[in-house]
């Protein structure tokens, strides 16, 4: 029973990411395809977190921590370049 | 079912359903600002609440409390305010347009002010080592002048006094 909840609560995060996706192909401008592919990173995180629970094992939980920090530094260093046409200064 | 387990489900549930709420803000809201609003909170609330279900699975069935995840749940918490900001920004002063319907745009005046401060920052100096911003294309020169009307003062003063000096 808790399995089914929980497959079903994967595909919901799975029509999430699916409509994510759709504002990251079709976005008008760069800013909205940063922020679908952030978006997108957060329903990765969750999409592992349920799948541990799943799969029962605590195997994923570095993947979650990683999976983060690319989000955050990808969205940072995309939307930086974007700003300044340069990530970093030079002289 | 126990009542953990309905409790672990719920928190799932609910995760999901706010993932879906991100999802829907980010294809039906109208320009980028809003469209940032919608998703910084709710993905942020369903990672929160995904990954309290998964730290009290884990809790219960096993008997282990794995810390990382709720690690996960501060660092995401840090993060996504940080990443939507950023993205804001560049957004605005890459010149995204706001959507027609916005009748009130508060950092027009300021980012104007800013730009004629280096303006005359340019003008006093000859060779200013700054990266002029891309605000050009973007800014018509009236709003110039509303800016002025703030604290505008000694933008004008030093635009004057850098032409003087040029003369």
């Amino acid at each position: 029973m808790l399995n089914t909840i929980l497959t079903g609560v994967l595909m919901l995060i799975v029509l999430s990411a699916l409509l994510c996706s759709y504002r990251i192909f079709a976005g008008p401008t760069m800013s909205d395809r940063i922020a679908g592919l952030d978006t997108m990173g957060m329903l990765l995180i969750g999409f592992v977190g349920i799948l541990m629970v799943v799969q029962d094992t605590t195997a994923y939980t570095e993947i979650i921590l990683v999976v983060g920090l690319l989000a955050f530094a990808g969205s940072a260093a995309m939307s930086i370049f974007l700003e300044r046409g340069d990530l970093f200064e030079r002289d | 079912m126990s009542a953990t387990e309905w409790l672990i489900a719920v928190l799932a549930v609910i995760g999901g359903l706010f993932s879906v709420v991100a999802a829907i803000g980010l294809i039906r809201l109208p320009d980028v600002y809003s469209r940032l609003h919608a998703t910084g909170k709710s993905s942020v609330t369903a990672v929160v609440f995904l990954m309290l279900a998964a730290f009290i699975y884990f809790a219960y069935s096993h008997g282990w409390a794995v810390w990382k995840l709720l690690l996960v749940l501060i660092f995401v918490g840090l993060t996504t305010p940080v990443a939507a900001l950023l993205i804001a920004r560049s957004a605005y002063r890459g010149g995204v347009a706001l959507d027609r319907r916005t009748h009130h745009d508060d950092l027009k005046r300021y980012y104007a002010s800013l730009e004629a401060e280096r303006n005359s920052k340019s003008k006093s100096k000859s060779k200013s080592k700054s990266v002029p911003l891309r605000l050009e294309n973007r800014v018509p020169s009236g709003a110039a002048s509303g800016g002025e009307q703030e604290g505008g003062q000694g933008t004008a003063a030093t635009v004057a006094a850098g032409s003087a000096e040029k003369k």
